[in-house]
């Protein structure tokens, strides 16, 4: 059947508002500014607007000391802070400092636990967004050997 | 493909802890050691996790969380018979998706 133009039209703008709000049903992922921001300044400002950033003892980030390899890193993230939009993980010395970000609903608690690589010794930087502040804590890890790069071997 | 999503929820006091392991290479761009291509990064970029059907955490990922993602995190007040999904989707926009119900 032949379609006429303004049908043509018509379904494509119809096609592209709803792929629209379908793209917005999930998560959109890191800007392009995120991950090839290489200070964690940057990192900061283009993941999580800047804003109030303080020093935080309600917030704990656990690590073993020493890793082997930087390849999986345990790290646990806990938080007494009340409200907790969003939990943060960063490691310094990383090429891509901004490692994860996890949007909590308030039903979740302020705990997190995950594995991520390590380029070198480092400080495992969390950010907890609470209240609209965001609060940070960090955790020395020596590594051994570095994490990035080494899973050439593997493919 | 085998199902890449493994997820467990286990009651404690006053709600669930949730424990998801993903099966992913996550790795990082860098140029093949054999031919000197440049291999793009192939890791999963965003992954959420759904409560019935609302989105309790929503994550972006980069390059810097390991191979084979374990997440794990506590939920208050979830109920047996209530259902979590988690879905991921990676840089080359392959994804999955997996739902347990809690008992």
């Amino acid at each position: 059947m032949p379609i006429s133009r303004r049908a043509f039209v018509r379904a494509s703008l119809t096609s592209a508002v709803l792929g629209g709000v379908a793209a917005q049903t999930t998560n959109a992922a890191f800007s392009k500014q995120v991950l090839e921001a290489r200070s964690m300044d940057a990192a900061i400002s283009a993941a999580l607007g800047g804003g109030n950033l303080t020093d935080s003892a309600d917030v704990a980030v656990t690590t073993p000391d020493q890793a082997e390899t930087g390849d999986v890193v345990p790290v646990s993230i806990a938080t007494s802070l009340p409200r907790i939009e969003s939990i943060s993980l960063m490691a310094d010395k990383n090429p891509v400092p901004m490692v994860a970000i996890y949007r909590l609903a308030p039903e979740v608690e302020g705990f997190l636990a995950t594995r991520i690589k390590l380029a070198e010794s480092c400080n495992v930087v969390a950010l907890v967004r609470s209240d609209g502040k965001l609060h940070r804590a960090s955790k020395a890890v020596s590594v051994v050997i570095g994490g990035c790069g080494s899973d050439a071997e593997e493919v | 493909m085998a199902r890449s999503i493994t997820m467990k929820a286990i009651q404690g006091a006053g709600g669930v802890e949730v424990r998801a392991l993903i099966n992913h290479p996550m790795s990082i761009g860098k140029l093949d050691k054999i031919s000197g291509n440049y291999v793009e990064a192939h890791y999963i970029e965003d992954v959420v996790v759904s409560l019935n059907g609302k989105p309790i955490v929503q994550g972006n990922w980069s390059s810097g969380v390991a191979r084979n993602p374990y997440l794990s995190f506590r939920v208050r007040g979830a109920m047996p018979g209530d259902k979590l999904r988690l879905t991921w989707r990676d840089s080359r926009g392959a994804s999955d998706s997996h739902e347990i119900t809690l008992t």
